[in-house]
């Protein structure tokens, strides 16, 4: 009887312990598992222009939906050389890719050129140089790739794409470096740029 | 008997323009603890010649509105019924969203910025010396302007816009300043 009530006494000190482990634990979480809010956009063109926007991701959000409803009205997205490739033959390659895990997806070497899309993780990398003068760097979570592929149709599921970009946390998105000119958009949990 | 007449119009009339839509809220039961808009201030400062302040009050403005006629008081503006769900859904967020700058674009000679700051949206626009535009669109006003708009006739009611008016904050509220000529108009 006794070493029951040592048991229990013990394990309702290591629930204690545990629950204030966890509630000491929480601030010191870092920022990038906070879900970030705002969407951030930097442009600048020294001596010329400096363009910064901080948007509530909640207002892009509503932004790309009256997009779909009045502007792409369903006429579908195309990429590629001359917009030949739809949204189904990305959703089929990525079915694809999504299967094979870490993978380098595209590497073209062509002179001082120097193009390479990978997998790494639950990121899909882009990496594009050119020279020394234009650098592109893009990194994406493939939760959010997934999602805005995820519906069927002619669309991009933008919308639930930046929710879970939300959820992915503060993070960059693209920095690219063009002579002098870059642009950077990251997102962040507020609306202060960093 | 034609003095009885003038009294009997100026007892009437403020009913009259209460009475002009009776599914908004009255103005003086509206917002209690808030001081609301009774002056409209026109300021014109021209390149040359004298400035001119020109107080409007509210009620005059008002009853200017409720007694222009129907093309003024309904403008059609069926463009905007598609959208008015979703600009009722950026106004909530943005009321919701903290103080800060939304868009800055700085060019040599430009300057645009949009941000929110005390319970109001702030566009300012500079272009070189001679364009200035600054308009101050308070939450308050915004929120009662979206009234304004009837789905049914698919119209803009001037009325309720000009009551969303009497809301806003006592203050600057556009500020133009093109060439040498200048016009601000102050709410008070």
């Amino acid at each position: 009887m006794r070493a029951r009530n040592m048991k229990g006494r013990n394990m309702a000190a290591t629930g204690l312990l545990a629950a204030s482990m966890a509630v000491f634990a929480l601030p010191a979480l870092p920022a990038e598992a906070q879900e970030a809010h705002w969407l951030h956009v930097r442009v600048e063109e020294p001596g010329e222009t400096r363009v910064s926007m901080n948007l509530p991701l909640a207002l892009v959000e509503i932004g790309l939906d009256m997009a779909d409803r009045h502007v792409m009205q369903g006429k579908g997205t195309h990429w590629g050389p001359e917009g030949k490739v739809s949204v189904a033959d990305l959703r089929r390659m990525w079915t694809e890719l999504e299967t094979v895990g870490d993978a380098d997806f595209v590497e073209i070497q062509d002179g001082d050129t120097h193009v390479h899309v990978s997998r790494r993780g639950d990121q899909v990398l882009m990496r594009i140089d050119e020279g020394l003068k234009t650098r592109i760097r893009m990194e994406m979570p493939t939760a959010v790739v997934q999602t805005m592929l995820g519906t069927e149709g002619e669309e991009l599921n933008l919308r639930d794409a930046v929710r879970e970009l939300a959820r992915s946390g503060s993070r960059d998105i693209l920095e690219v470096q063009d002579g002098e000119t870059t642009v950077r958009i990251w997102i962040g949990a507020s609306g202060e740029a960093r | 008997m034609k003095s009885f007449a003038i009294v009997a119009a100026a007892l009437t009339l403020p009913l009259v323009l209460l009475a002009a839509d009776p599914a908004q809220p009255s103005a003086l039961t509206a917002h209690p603890a808030q001081p609301s808009t009774s002056v409209l201030v026109v300021e014109v400062t021209p390149e040359h010649g004298p400035r001119l302040v020109i107080p409007v009050p509210y009620i005059v403005v008002r009853a200017g509105v409720a007694l222009a006629p129907r093309h003024i008081r309904q403008i059609p503006v069926p463009g905007l019924a598609p959208h008015m769900d979703d600009l009722h859904r950026a106004l909530a967020t943005l009321q919701d969203t903290p103080d800060g700058v939304f868009v800055e674009i700085e060019g040599p000679d430009e300057h645009v910025m949009v941000e929110k700051r005390d319970g109001a949206l702030r566009v300012v626009v500079l272009d070189g010396d001679h364009t200035r535009v600054q308009a101050v669109l308070p939450f308050s006003l915004l929120a009662s302007a979206r009234n304004a708009f009837d789905g049914e006739t698919t119209s803009l009611h001037t009325g309720a816009l000009v009551r969303a008016l009497r809301d806003a904050p006592r203050g600057p509220l556009v500020h133009l300043l093109d060439g040498g000529t200048e016009v601000e108009i102050r709410a008070w």
